[in-house]
């Protein structure tokens, strides 16, 4: 009987279990004085945006962020956003666009005619590991499509896709927060290079116009 | 004897059903994926309104 047991055990030790679901949250968010200081000189030049949040979830998998998988690459358990994927890349966007120089407005503030305006889907954001020989990567894919618009007649749109690599031994929650970190701080600031390369056409763009208050806090 | 062929048979059925889904993309596919310029469907009409001010607050 004790050798079935070990021999029960082995077996499923060599699969290479990780059966434990996994929690990852958002990048930290970095203080504001910090975000300030990015923001002096900055390509955003002070031009308001308002970035709804959140954005649309359009993902194929809705239920789950990523997957934990055993050596056989099979899936084996669930890795869980503590946060709405849509509030997730929002919430990014808007501190990436603070930390370029940007003045985001919150989502009720009234856009002025030159007001520009944010609004997103979120494709993708998924975690997976990679096993290789000895170590692990996890990959973290995260999709968005932005659509830009003033209301003096501006309408542009693109799609992001950025993946976020993170290598370790094992596949714990430390590896695939790293990873969820560096997939969103990637698409963030593609997204404000873009933005900001879209915005050098039209220098009209981002007045301060707008009727409502600067928001105190993004969301 | 009959219990190590069941756990022989039970070790092979994993190796076989190691058909994981590999649901994110390899770097290439994201390349293609990732778009690369802006598709502008409209132009914005010039407003007179605070053109002075664009990009100038702190």
């Amino acid at each position: 009987m004790r050798k079935l047991a070990l021999l029960a055990a082995t077996t499923l030790l060599s699969t290479g279990c990780a059966f434990a679901n996994v929690d990852v949250h958002p990048p930290d968010t970095p203080p504001g004085a910090a975000l300030a200081a990015d923001a002096r000189g900055g390509p955003g030049r002070g031009r308001e945006v308002i970035v709804y949040a959140p954005f649309a979830d359009a993902r194929y998998e809705i239920t789950r962020c990523g997957m934990q998988k055993n050596g056989y690459n099979m899936d084996t358990a669930d890795v869980k956003c503590t946060e709405p994927p849509g509030r997730w890349v929002a919430d990014a966007l808007a501190i990436e666009l603070q930390r370029a120089g940007y003045k985001p407005l919150r989502a009720d503030a009234v856009p002025g005619p030159t007001t520009i305006v944010v609004r997103g889907t979120v494709h993708q954001l998924f975690l997976e590991p990679k096993h290789d020989f000895f170590t692990l990567t996890v990959e973290g894919d995260v999709s968005a499509r932005l659509v830009v618009s003033t209301a003096s007649g501006l309408l542009a749109e693109r799609a992001f896709y950025v993946k976020g690599m993170e290598t370790g031994l094992a596949s714990t929650e430390a590896t695939f927060q790293a990873s969820a970190d560096k997939a969103t701080r990637h698409i963030a600031r593609a997204m404000v290079i873009a933005l900001t390369q879209l915005l050098e056409r039209y220098p009209d763009l981002g007045a301060p116009s707008a009727s409502a208050p600067v928001a105190g806090g993004i969301r | 004897m009959k219990r190590s062929r069941l756990l022989i048979a039970l070790g092979l059925l994993l190796t076989l059903v190691a058909c994981g889904r590999h649901v994110v993309l390899d770097p290439e596919t994201v390349d293609r994926v990732n778009e690369r310029a802006w598709t502008v469907k409209s132009e914005p009409r010039r407003v007179p309104v605070n053109v002075a001010d664009a990009g100038s607050s702190p």
